[in-house]
């Protein structure tokens, strides 16, 4: 009954729960004329949680029972606050509920990627589905309401996999704690005994998590739901969901899977290989800019999938560093959609940006430059980091498909850029540039090009979480 | 064959019965209802089986709250006339096989399992919150955090409307 | 468990008595029906709609507010058995689980969703 350690171990996941019941009564005696209090006040909650989180970077140990804390954890923690904060600045003049229901997602991913049982696992899961559906749902047209109720059957059904899933590791090993079952599978011969119940349910959890990160046979929501939705929400789930999906990826496949790593290895590697050419040629036939960056977030997903079917340390700090990478540029590509407009998402919109939005159009060519992998920028160093990983464990031809991947990928990113500097403007676009998004323009345009250009102190930071 | 057991099958036989309701009455008003059945003779069947807390949940939550929700939906829905969808289509035929893929699944589970009845001593409320504030613990702040998410969503969306 | 067919013995006592009063009434009470007694009893008004008309939104509000309180005191209720055993501990965490919720119901009452017009 001592839970004063626990209690020192989550440290920044406490502060960010009292933070969301604060945003709330901020958002409470927030008057119309102080509303931009409450996007404020989540900054700040965001900013002192990030800085919690770095001062117990170190500060590894189980607590409830229910997380494990570690310096990978903690990593996976940063990217999560990195989307939150830049969605938060992309939401900026949106009602106060959506800043409470990003704290909360928040909060949610961040025990997510702890989850060591399947109680805290499956509570922090729907914390952050019923969030993330909250924030679409919150856009007051039709198509926000019709990517919400897409989102939430998909999520629900999702969800259901997961819980079948997991009762049925219940019925064999009878505990929802992953490292009692870690023992189990590595002592007893229950595995041998009932493979066939022990591979169901991996299927069905992955198939859960699968959903989530959206690769392949389960990435068809992904860009109706991201052209229905607010672009700073599109941002999170694109993001926060994904980082948190890997997050527990990890702890799901070596401690639960540990002992059983042919089974995944494979699996993830051909999925993350599927993922990332459908994902590709799917994005290449896109006219709405939303759909394209749905379809390409399907693409990375696949990239770090790979990266995850190797499973090496480095290939896993490669994988978060692209992740953080990631989060930075799709960030940035989707406060440049939010800038041109919501309804504006169809390239048609984006012809001859040049002439009349010279700063969106120059910020354009940045990210879309970034997510096609070009240097000097941070989508580079990412791509080779992760790419020279997948050469240094043997893979030559996994190395070459993902290459001839990237390059087909620079086709559909660089066709925006091409509209806003090649074409004559076909549509009086009205662009808004309140110092919100100016801010995550700031954030995304640095940060790439800072990462781009000397990317050792993050990567040593990131290693530093395996040798420290 | 003593008094218990014929009040289990009596009560699993009307727990069928409400989910065939819920299932073949034409009007959904009555479907509603069928599943106030079946919720019922679960609780009864969670009581046989002596747990006594989740028949309390099963009753208060499930017959209290969420049967009224059904039916606030079939109101809002507004079925003046009842529907029928009684074609043998492709939806009946997939709900058939996924219903024996359920039901074989299921036996083979327990014949490969060997489910033992849980002892009763785990499932009495005073062990359930003794669980709730020890090794637990965690998962019940954080349920906290889930319905708070649900209520604020709820409002925030609802006021939505009305400002319109 | 021994005690469990007292518990049988009641309520079969209860769905008797239920059924008894209608049973009864059927066999027992006059029938002469005409269109006024016929008419569903609307509490002395007369019905002036069919009955199942499309309802306001706010009564989903009010039934989705009811359904997590409920889900909140079932929750809190394996709670309270402990209370005595482990007082200031059990205080501080009951505490904090109605802390969070009563925020919610703070902000429900802020935003008028308890309000009825």
């Amino acid at each position: 009954m001592n839970f004063v350690k626990d209690i020192y171990l989550i440290q920044p996941e406490l502060v960010l729960s009292i933070g969301v019941l604060v945003s709330l009564l901020v958002d409470i005696v927030s008057t119309k004329s102080t509303k931009f209090l409450v996007p404020i006040f989540s900054l700040i909650a965001l900013s002192i949680t990030a800085f919690f989180v770095l001062t117990n970077f170190y500060n590894e140990g189980e607590a409830f029972k229910m997380l494990s804390i570690t310096s990978l954890s903690r990593a996976f923690d940063i990217a999560i606050l990195l989307g939150a904060a830049i969605t938060t600045l992309l939401a900026w003049d949106r009602e106060g509920e959506h800043h409470f229901l990003v704290l909360s997602a928040t909060l949610g991913a961040m025990v997510l990627v702890k989850s060591i049982s399947f109680i805290s696992f499956i509570l922090s899961l729907e914390l952050f589905s019923f969030a993330v559906i909250g924030q679409i749902a919150l856009s007051k047209d039709l198509a926000g309401t019709g990517a919400a109720l897409k989102f939430f059957i998909l999520s629900v059904i999702a969800s259901s996999f997961i819980i079948l899933g997991a009762a049925l590791l219940y019925g064999i090993f009878g505990t929802f704690y992953f490292p009692k079952i870690f023992l189990e599978t590595s002592f007893k011969p229950i595995f041998q005994a009932k493979p066939l119940f022990f591979i169901i349910s991996f299927i069905l959890i992955f198939v859960g998590l699968a959903f989530k990160i959206s690769a392949v046979p389960f990435h068809f929501w992904t860009p109706d739901v991201f052209r229905g939705a607010h672009s700073s929400v599109a941002g999170f789930i694109a993001t926060v969901s994904k980082a948190s999906a890997f997050g527990f990826l990890v702890n799901f496949l070596y401690i639960i899977f540990g002992n059983v790593p042919y089974l995944w290895g494979e699996i993830l590697i051909w999925l993350g290989a599927i993922t990332m050419l459908v994902g590709n040629l799917a994005a290449l036939g896109e006219n709405d800019i939303k759909r394209m960056l749905g379809y390409s977030t399907i693409a990375h997903a696949g990239y770090i999938l790979v990266a995850f079917g190797i499973g090496t340390d480095t290939s896993i700090g490669a994988a978060i560093f692209y992740l953080i990478v990631y989060t930075l540029m799709t960030l940035g590509a989707f406060a440049v959609v939010n800038s041109i407009g919501e309804n504006n998402s169809s390239l048609e919109n984006y012809k001859g940006l040049s002439k009349n939005n010279g700063i969106q159009a120059f910020l354009l060519l940045i990210f879309m430059v970034s997510l096609a992998g070009i240097p000097p920028t941070a989508g580079f160093v990412g791509k080779f980091y992760l790419f020279s990983e997948v050469i240094k464990s043997g893979e030559y031809a996994l190395a070459i498909w993902a290459f001839l991947n990237g390059v087909i990928s620079a086709f559909y990113y660089i066709r925006p850029v091409f509209y806003a500097y090649g074409r004559e403007p076909k549509y009086e676009v009205k662009s808004a540039l309140n110092p919100a998004i100016m801010l995550a323009f700031i954030v995304g345009f640095v940060g790439i090009l800072y990462l781009g250009l000397a990317p050792s102190a993050l990567l040593d930071f990131i290693s530093s979480a395996f040798t420290h | 064959m003593n008094l218990l057991d014929i009040l289990t099958y009596v009560f699993a036989l009307t727990a069928i019965l409400g989910a065939f309701t819920v299932v073949m009455h034409p009007n959904p008003l009555y479907s509603a209802l069928g599943l106030l059945l079946n919720f019922f003779s679960l609780a009864v069947l969670y009581m046989l089986l002596k747990s006594p807390l989740l028949s309390l949940i099963q009753i208060i939550v499930y017959s209290g709250g969420i049967v009224v929700f059904f039916l606030f939906v079939v109101m809002l829905l507004n079925l003046r006339s009842p529907q029928s969808d009684r074609d043998f289509s492709f939806k009946g035929i997939f709900a058939l096989i996924f219903f024996l893929l359920l039901a074989i699944f299921s036996i083979f589970g327990i014949i490969t399992f060997n489910l033992q009845p849980l002892q009763p001593a785990y499932m009495s409320a005073k062990v359930i919150g003794k669980y709730m504030l020890t090794d637990g613990l965690f998962a019940f702040e954080l349920s906290s955090f889930v319905l708070l998410v649900a209520i604020i969503a709820a409002v925030a969306l609802v006021k939505k409307e009305e400002s319109k | 468990m021994d005690e469990l067919w007292k518990l049988g013995i009641m309520l079969l006592i209860a769905v008797i008595l239920g059924y008894a009063g209608v049973v009864l009434s059927i066999i027992l009470g006059p029938k002469r029906p005409n269109k006024e007694k016929l008419e569903p009893y609307e509490s002395g008004v007369r019905p002036g709609k069919w009955p199942r008309g499309r309802l306001a939104v706010k009564y989903f509000l009010v039934a989705v507010i009811f359904l997590i309180f409920d889900v909140e005191a079932i929750l809190l209720f394996p709670w309270a058995l402990h209370v005595n055993d482990l007082r200031i501990i059990a205080a501080f965490e009951g505490g904090f689980f109605i802390l969070v919720l009563l925020v919610g119901y703070v902000y429900a009452w802020a935003k008028g969703a308890i309000k009825w017009l």
